[in-house]
């Protein structure tokens, strides 16, 4: 064949159409023929005359492969490939650093060299077919020319690992040359955390070397708060302790011995401080901040120190972040006059509830009686007044006075901490009895401000001030739908079993519901100042706090006395259990909801807020007003100083069918890193309502808490992979880069092998040589 | 001790300032001790209970209905009325029919206190014996059985070592216990005995073998059979324990 002109390889094929089904059968046949062929001669005892008849008939089974197979000769005409070189640039955002104020950025740096090395590229392109990449938190393709023209530096995390192993996945099957990566080694992904063995035998295993331009330099001085170590939540009134570490690198002018504050801010407002020394030689400092969160709720937390002169990067010098402060236990305060079984049955929901923490104090002894036995005698202990309504207060969720009076326990110089307690967010309910209300001296005291009922001007016969008769109370239209008094979900149904539970004995006479208050059960017969029906239930919100009002200290009987066929008991549970949850606030009983679709975000995300607004029955209200206003909340670092939250943004509107308003933040201006405040205002039944809720635009991150450059990790990644590490000033030069591997067929032409006569020749000879043999030998 | 004698002043003076009022909010409110009546010898001390109430609203801040109330298993009604239960024999009880049983059962169950007090004051006699089938078949899953002395119920108003009655006979109480908390305390020492007092002031029956001290110590089990009713474990409470702690100190030394 004479084609190397055309054609410059060749190899054999198989014509024949039998299928690899076909060719396996037509080897075994050829096998059992020699097989018996062999055997058919073992009975010829001269060996040469053996050997000459199996050659003869192995070469005719030969031949007769050969037809069957139809074997060709494949002629080509072929091209080499050329192979990629993958070139990767860092656009993290740490590539926005100068080391030294005044001086280019890394990104610029890249930039630079990139550009230098424009004549070594373009011979590389030559051979190879250059493919250009930006990688930081992924891998993303793009061109020379748009990395020469401007990369942005944004990227918030630097994957080095993970981008090469994306790398590989693009060229799964597809060969690469070698890999070049221009950066500032301030990795914080994978390689990171470790670079051991195990990097190692990855890099080799991506079978191509990876060649690693450093654009960093030595030299930074910067101050950070390099790590934040907190839970996402904690639990109120439980010790929260929150680690961070103040990371000093270099050291500008006058840094030495310096003593740093660290400050700890909780929306805005400091918590805590603690100080750093800068050290010689020293770069991590570690410091701890203990508080105990007071409140339930949402709140930003930043920890930031105090920019330095000389100091690279102003962004690092704070960190924010998310604190939920959650519920473990709802801690209640049961206070009462007297023990009765009012008390009892109370306790006794309380103490079984694995979800209260109850504190309790009882008076057992009238304070009139001079007992003879001494005190050692007994089992009773002085009430801690100061302890109690001073120290502790504030670490209650909800408190109760259950026919308590505070007259004879010196409690009145601190019924105005009682007051402010209710005004920050406390939750009071007061229960009725002869020591309660206005017979238990409550009136014109700082408590009787925050009661949802107004009370008589004390004195008076007491008769007036009690009504003893029995009586069935009786829900109010807003205590049919109320979750307070929601025994059943069915509104009829809530309002029959209402009407079944057994009747109060007697109820505190009050002058009426205070305005704003909402009346959620009333006397049937007996009238209030202004001739309606007498409140008995009434709740109502008092500064941040709510107040409940029972003016009956029998509501016990709907828990022993209730026989109602399977809802034994259950409705004093019921009631009581629901009423702890609307006291303390809990937030599945709001009736104004805010939500953001994520509570953190990244830069340039948007933010899709939608706020609910609920009717007393708890179901959607459409049609309400509602003003949104959206404020950021300031840092320490913001240049302003401000330390009021700063509006960015307002809307007002009214809420669909489904009783949602809608909306988006940061589609234009995008919204910068830090903490935001949600706080919408409605209207809802006469009451104004608010909420708020916080999110968090997250910074740079992890990019800026450890912002040195390494040389170190370029230099392991390329020895580990088989490439070569470039520094700053130095060329590409000459690289490691294998050759293409792949092949493109141009032309080809078969050229039959077996349809030659002397092929049908060979196998006829055989067979008539053996045949001719065998007769002549005398075999049959 | 200062601090409490302060403010118990304190609180006498302040307390002279508060509206004072006439009555509760209703009768019906206050601490009935009801006893249950029975074909029989259901009322062997007559005067005892109404004694124990005016002892409990003269030593402590309960507010009680002085006059004894009767009670009948078969009248649900009145049942539901008074969740402190009292009955006492000195005879073999009646066999309770099964529909009084679940009556009562129900009543403790759903928050009620039975004492069951032996005027008999003879374990293993005709009382003791009826008194261990009722209660066996009110709750036969959980059983009568000692009440330890560290139980609450020595502690729930005054620092008790042992129980004591118009007798001594028995050195200890015994309770069933259901959902936590003791729904029956039997005594088999006369409670009721050592508290009868008739019109004219005179004790009823002598108390043995601890005369008058005895008797102070029977009205202050009865106070605390009363105050555990209406405070439950109260006094288990961890504000207490030292103080009660030191107080059992003070008392064993």
């Amino acid at each position: 064949v004479n084609a190397a002109a055309t054609y410059d390889e060749w190899h054999l094929v198989s014509l024949a159409p039998w299928g690899r089904l076909g060719q396996s059968l037509a080897i075994v046949c050829a096998c059992v023929i020699i097989v018996f062929a062999y055997k058919a001669l073992a009975a010829e005892e001269r060996a040469s005359r053996r050997w000459i008849l199996l050659g003869l008939r192995l070469g005719a089974v030969t031949a007769a492969l050969v037809l069957f197979f139809e074997p060709a000769m494949r002629l080509q005409n072929v091209t080499r490939v050329p192979n990629h070189v993958a070139v990767l640039v860092d656009v993290s955002e740490s590539m926005r650093i100068a080391e030294h104020a005044g001086e280019p950025a890394r990104a610029e740096r890249a930039r630079s060299w990139l550009a230098a090395q424009k004549a070594a590229f373009e011979q590389i392109g030559r051979e190879h077919v250059l493919d250009w990449y930006t990688y930081g938190s992924r891998l993303e393709p793009t061109t020379g020319e748009a990395l020469l023209a401007a990369a942005p530096a944004r990227a918030e995390a630097t994957r080095t690992r993970e981008a090469l192993a994306a790398l590989r996945g693009r060229y799964d099957g597809r060969d690469l040359a070698g890999v070049i990566v221009v950066g500032d080694g301030a990795d914080n992904g994978r390689f990171a955390a470790a670079f051991d063995a195990e990097a190692g035998d990855f890099l080799r295993a991506l079978d191509a070397p990876v060649h690693t331009a450093w654009v960093g330099k030595p030299g930074l001085t910067d101050v950070a708060i390099a790590r934040v170590l907190a839970d996402d939540f904690a639990f109120v009134r439980t010790s929260v302790t929150i680690e961070a570490v103040v990371r000093v690198v270099g050291r500008g002018p006058g840094w030495e011995g310096k003593t740093l504050p660290v400050v700890l801010r909780r929306d805005g407002v400091p918590v805590k401080v603690a100080e750093v020394t800068v050290e010689p030689g020293r770069t991590d400092y570690k410091v701890a901040f203990s508080f105990t969160p007071e409140r339930v709720g949402k709140y930003l937390y930043e920890i930031a120190t105090p920019l330095l002169p000389g100091e690279a990067i102003v962004e690092n010098n704070a960190r924010t972040f998310l604190l939920k402060v959650i519920r473990d236990k709802i801690r209640v305060l049961q206070v009462t006059g007297r023990p009765s079984w009012d008390v009892r049955f109370l306790r006794g929901l309380l103490k079984h509830d694995p979800n209260v923490d109850l504190i309790a104090f009882y008076i057992l002894r009238t304070p009139t009686y001079l007992d003879l036995v001494p005190s050692e005698e007994l089992s009773l202990i002085p009430f801690p007044t100061e302890e109690l309504f001073e120290e502790q207060l504030r670490s209650f969720d909800l408190v109760f006075l259950q026919n308590f009076n505070y007259g004879p326990y010196g409690i009145g110089a601190y019924l105005g901490e009682i007051k402010k307690y209710v005004d920050e967010g406390g939750g009071l309910a007061m229960i009725g009895g002869e020591l309660s209300f206005t017979s238990g001296g409550w009136s014109k005291t700082p408590v009787a401000d925050v009661l949802p009922v107004e009370l008589y001007d004390g004195g008076g016969p007491a008769e007036k001030l009690i009504d003893p008769a029995p009586f069935r109370m009786q829900l109010t239209p807003e205590g049919r739908a109320h979750p307070l008094t929601a025994l059943k979900l069915d509104l009829a149904q809530n309002k029959a079993r209402w009407a079944e539970l057994p009747e109060l004995n007697g109820t505190n006479v009050v002058v009426r519901a205070r305005p704003g208050a909402t009346v959620l059960g009333v006397h049937p017969t007996r009238k209030d100042a202004d001739g309606k029906p007498l409140p008995v239930l009434t709740v109502s919100e008092a500064g941040k706090g709510r107040v409940l009002a029972l003016t009956s200290d029998d509501s016990w009987r709907w828990g022993f006395a209730d026989r109602a066929g399977d809802e034994r008991g259950r409705a004093y549970q019921r009631f009581w259990e629901a009423a702890m949850r609307w006291l303390i606030r809990d937030p599945a009983l709001s009736f104004l909801r805010i939500e953001t679709d994520q509570p953190e975000y990244g830069r340039g995300q948007k933010v899709q807020v939608t706020v609910r607004a609920l009717g007393t029955d708890y179901q959607p209200l459409a049609g309400v007003k509602l003003d949104v206003s959206v404020a950021r909340i300031p840092t320490l670092l913001d240049v302003s100083g401000a330390a009021r939250p700063e509006p960015i943004a307002s809307k007002s509107g009214a809420t669909d069918e489904a009783g949602e308003l809608t909306f988006e933040l940061g589609a234009a201006p995008a919204l910068g890193p830090g903490g935001y405040r949600i706080t919408a205002r409605a209207t809802l039944s006469g009451r104004p309502a608010e909420e708020d809720e916080v999110f968090l635009v997250r910074g740079a991150g992890k990019e800026l808490e450890e912002p040195e450059a390494r040389d170190d990790l370029w230099k392991a990644i390329a020895a580990a992979s088989g490439g070569s590490y470039r520094g700053v000033g130095e060329g590409l030069g000459e690289l490691k880069l294998w050759p293409p591997r792949v092949v493109r067929v141009n032309q080809h032409r078969d050229v039959e092998v077996w349809s030659r006569w002397w092929m049908l020749l060979l196998a006829a000879g055989c067979l008539s040589v053996n045949w001719a043999l065998r007769r002549r030998w005398g075999y049959a | 001790m200062l601090r409490c004698a302060c403010l118990l002043v304190a609180a006498v003076v302040c307390g002279l300032g508060a509206p004072r009022p006439a009555h509760a909010l209703g009768e019906r409110d206050k601490l009935a001790i009801a006893q249950v009546a029975y074909p029989g010898n259901w009322n062997p001390r007559a005067t005892g209970t109404r004694r124990l109430a005016w002892e409990l609203e003269k030593r402590t801040a309960i507010e009680v209905v002085r006059e004894p109330v009767e009670v009948r298993l078969s009248d649900e009604a009145t049942l539901r009325q008074h969740p402190f239960l009292y009955l006492a024999g000195q005879s073999a009880l009646p066999s309770f029919d099964d529909a009084d049983v679940a009556r009562l059962r129900r009543h403790l169950q759903a928050g009620g206190f039975l004492v069951v007090d032996g005027a008999e004051a003879r374990p293993g006699g005709d009382f003791d014996r009826s008194v261990r089938a009722l209660l066996a078949r009110l709750f036969p899953r959980e059983p009568l059985q000692r009440i330890a002395p560290e139980h609450v119920i020595y502690k729930s108003y005054y620092l008790l070592k042992a129980p004591v009655g118009r007798l001594a006979v028995v050195p200890y109480l015994e309770g069933v216990t259901h959902d936590g908390r003791l729904v029956i305390v039997y005594s088999q020492n006369d409670l009721g005995g050592a508290w009868a007092r008739d019109n004219f002031g005179q004790w009823e029956h002598e108390v043995l073998p601890g005369g008058d001290a005895q008797r102070e110590m029977a009205f202050r089990l009865g106070i605390n059979l009363a105050m555990y009713a209406l405070c439950l474990d109260y006094k288990t409470d961890q504000v207490h324990v030292p103080f009660i702690l030191r107080r059992r100190q003070w008392q064993s030394k």
